[in-house]
């Protein structure tokens, strides 16, 4: 108990400390607001508009996480291919890193267009989970090849098959690996969709950016904040979650 | 003439290496170098570092073909059994499913192989561990589990590559005394790789010692003391003499390389 009140209080001070700068500051300095809205201002806005926030966030969070899986569904059947045909994986791989590399931002306005403007939300899903692809496909085939050595010789020892060598072998000495690459990729899908959202522009899919941009566009900027926070807030919880799961999973994984 | 020519031909071989060789592109790292393994042999193999013992252990695996030569393998696949010098255990299943894995891996069906691997566990004195995951286990217990995946097969040809090498000595002798002794039927012809004297002298009934890479033997010493051994043959003069032996070919055997390192050479 203790312990955890050791572990949580530093940063819970450093916040509250910063946040009663900010608001003196705000008070003593008499700022405007839309250059910068107090934190009491930010609370208030986060307050009453809670409800439209609410579904804002559950269209960022849903674009994300369908992005997620649409990630997932075409990076691990390629990396299950990569890793079976080293052929593959050196055509694959160049295509992956460059489209990793390309920054996302770039590709959006091409999406949009191929989405077509009447389907904002496709071009959002498609450019989160262009985002979210490179860590599932590099973890996944990363852990596909991580197997021992020694133990893939014993498996050609008691002249193991194709097959149970994927079943016992290289699928459960990958979890670790794709369990890390889920947890950047969760990251980068959230992070994609925003990118989205701000690129598809006005209206098309009313998610936390894309009212960051609308009310910093009418200097509402403690909505702004309130949705900034929201954000932030969304993105933690997803951080938190998956990282638990990564927890439960390697402690079954590992007996320990 | 070596004690194993003198063999009567009849006996059973498990297992013979004629005269192989083995290349990596340019690099000769073993021969040549021929071996027979009676189907009740204990044969240790020590040389240098590079001289082609594992390689040796690999071709009567199966794991490898030699560049020449012929390797002839009484055992078929599923009837010969490795220990590495590592654990080698898969870290998601518990010991008892790593045990068994070979079993399932011959498609012997899960109630069958669980119950053979945890006869196996049993005999290496691992009943109350069997649901443990090798992270949960000492040293000494994950190589233990390893030998009782090696026997849940009882396999006729045995390979131990430096199997206790990474262990303290007492769990090392313990494990010695155990692979002599936990067979319930005939035990398998065994090959070693060793870089211990005392454990080849200990442990085998022949001693091979091999040059330095490309390997081929350079003594072939018999050891003529009964199994199961007790654990004062250690005291023994036959076990001296035999360390001795071995431990002095071993030395002339480096002492042909030593040239390459003398520091009447190092002025150049």
């Amino acid at each position: 108990m203790i312990k955890t009140l050791k572990q949580i209080a530093p940063p819970l001070i450093l916040a509250a400390l910063l946040l009663a700068l900010w608001e003196s500051t705000c008070r003593l300095g008499h700022l405007p607001v839309y250059l910068l809205p107090a934190p009491s201002a930010v609370g208030l806005a986060l307050a009453t508009d809670a409800p439209s926030l609410f579904a804002s966030a559950w269209v960022t969070l849903s674009t994300a996480l369908a992005a997620l899986i649409l990630a997932a569904l075409i990076a691990v059947p390629l990396a299950l291919l990569a890793a079976l045909s080293p052929m593959i994986e050196r055509a694959v791989q160049p295509i992956a890193v460059t489209l990793q590399v390309t920054p996302i931002v770039a590709v959006a306005p091409l999406v949009v267009i191929w989405a077509g403007l009447e389907h904002p939300e496709r071009a959002t899903t498609a450019l989160a989970a262009l985002a979210a692809f490179f860590p599932l496909f590099s973890g996944a085939l990363t852990g596909l090849k991580s197997a021992d050595p020694d133990l893939e010789r014993l498996f050609d020892l008691y002249g193991a098959k194709p097959f149970q060598r994927l079943w016992r072998l290289r699928l459960p000495a990958a979890t670790p690996f794709a369990l890390e690459g889920l947890k950047v990729g969760v990251g980068l899908s959230v992070i994609g969709a925003v990118v989205a959202e701000i690129s598809a522009g006005s209206g098309g899919s009313q998610g936390l950016a894309w009212r960051i941009m609308q009310t910093s566009q009418q200097l509402r900027t403690a909505e702004t904040f309130a949705s900034l926070a929201s954000l932030a807030i969304l993105a933690v919880v997803l951080h938190a979650l998956t990282r638990f799961l990564e927890v439960q999973i390697l402690r079954n994984w590992r007996g320990r | 003439m070596t004690i194993a020519d003198l063999r009567p031909p009849t006996l059973s071989l498990a297992a013979s290496l004629s005269d192989v060789t083995v290349r990596y592109g340019d690099r000769a790292v073993l021969g040549p170098f021929s071996l027979a393994i009676p189907a009740d042999g204990a044969i240790a193999l020590v040389g240098p570092s590079g001289c082609g013992k594992s390689t040796a252990l690999r071709l009567l695996a199966g794991l490898e073909t030699p560049t020449t030569g012929r390797v002839v393998r009484a055992a078929g696949r599923g009837d010969t059994a490795v220990v590495f010098q590592a654990p080698t255990l898969a870290p998601w299943s518990t010991a008892l499913e790593n045990a068994a894995l070979p079993l399932r891996l011959a498609g012997i069906g899960r109630t069958e192989a669980n119950a053979r691997a945890s006869d196996a566990l049993a005999r290496v004195g691992l009943t109350g561990s069997a649901h443990l995951k090798p992270a949960q286990l000492s040293g000494g217990m994950a190589m233990r589990v390893s030998l009782a995946r090696a026997l849940a097969t009882s396999p006729s040809l045995l390979l131990l590559d430096e199997p206790f090498a990474a262990l303290d000595e007492i769990t090392r002798r313990r494990l010695a005394d155990d692979v002599m002794t936990v067979w319930t039927g005939p035990r398998p012809a065994m090959v070693f790789v060793t870089h211990s004297v005392e454990e080849a002298v200990y442990m085998a009934d022949r001693v091979v010692v091999m040059s330095p890479g490309p390997g081929h033997t350079v003594q072939d010493t018999h050891i003529d003391a009964p199994f199961p051994r007790p654990p004062q043959f250690r005291t023994s003069g036959l076990f001296r003499d035999a360390v001795e032996a071995v431990s002095a070919a071993l030395e002339a055997a480096m002492a042909r390389h030593v040239p390459m390192s003398d520091p009447g050479d190092a002025g150049l």
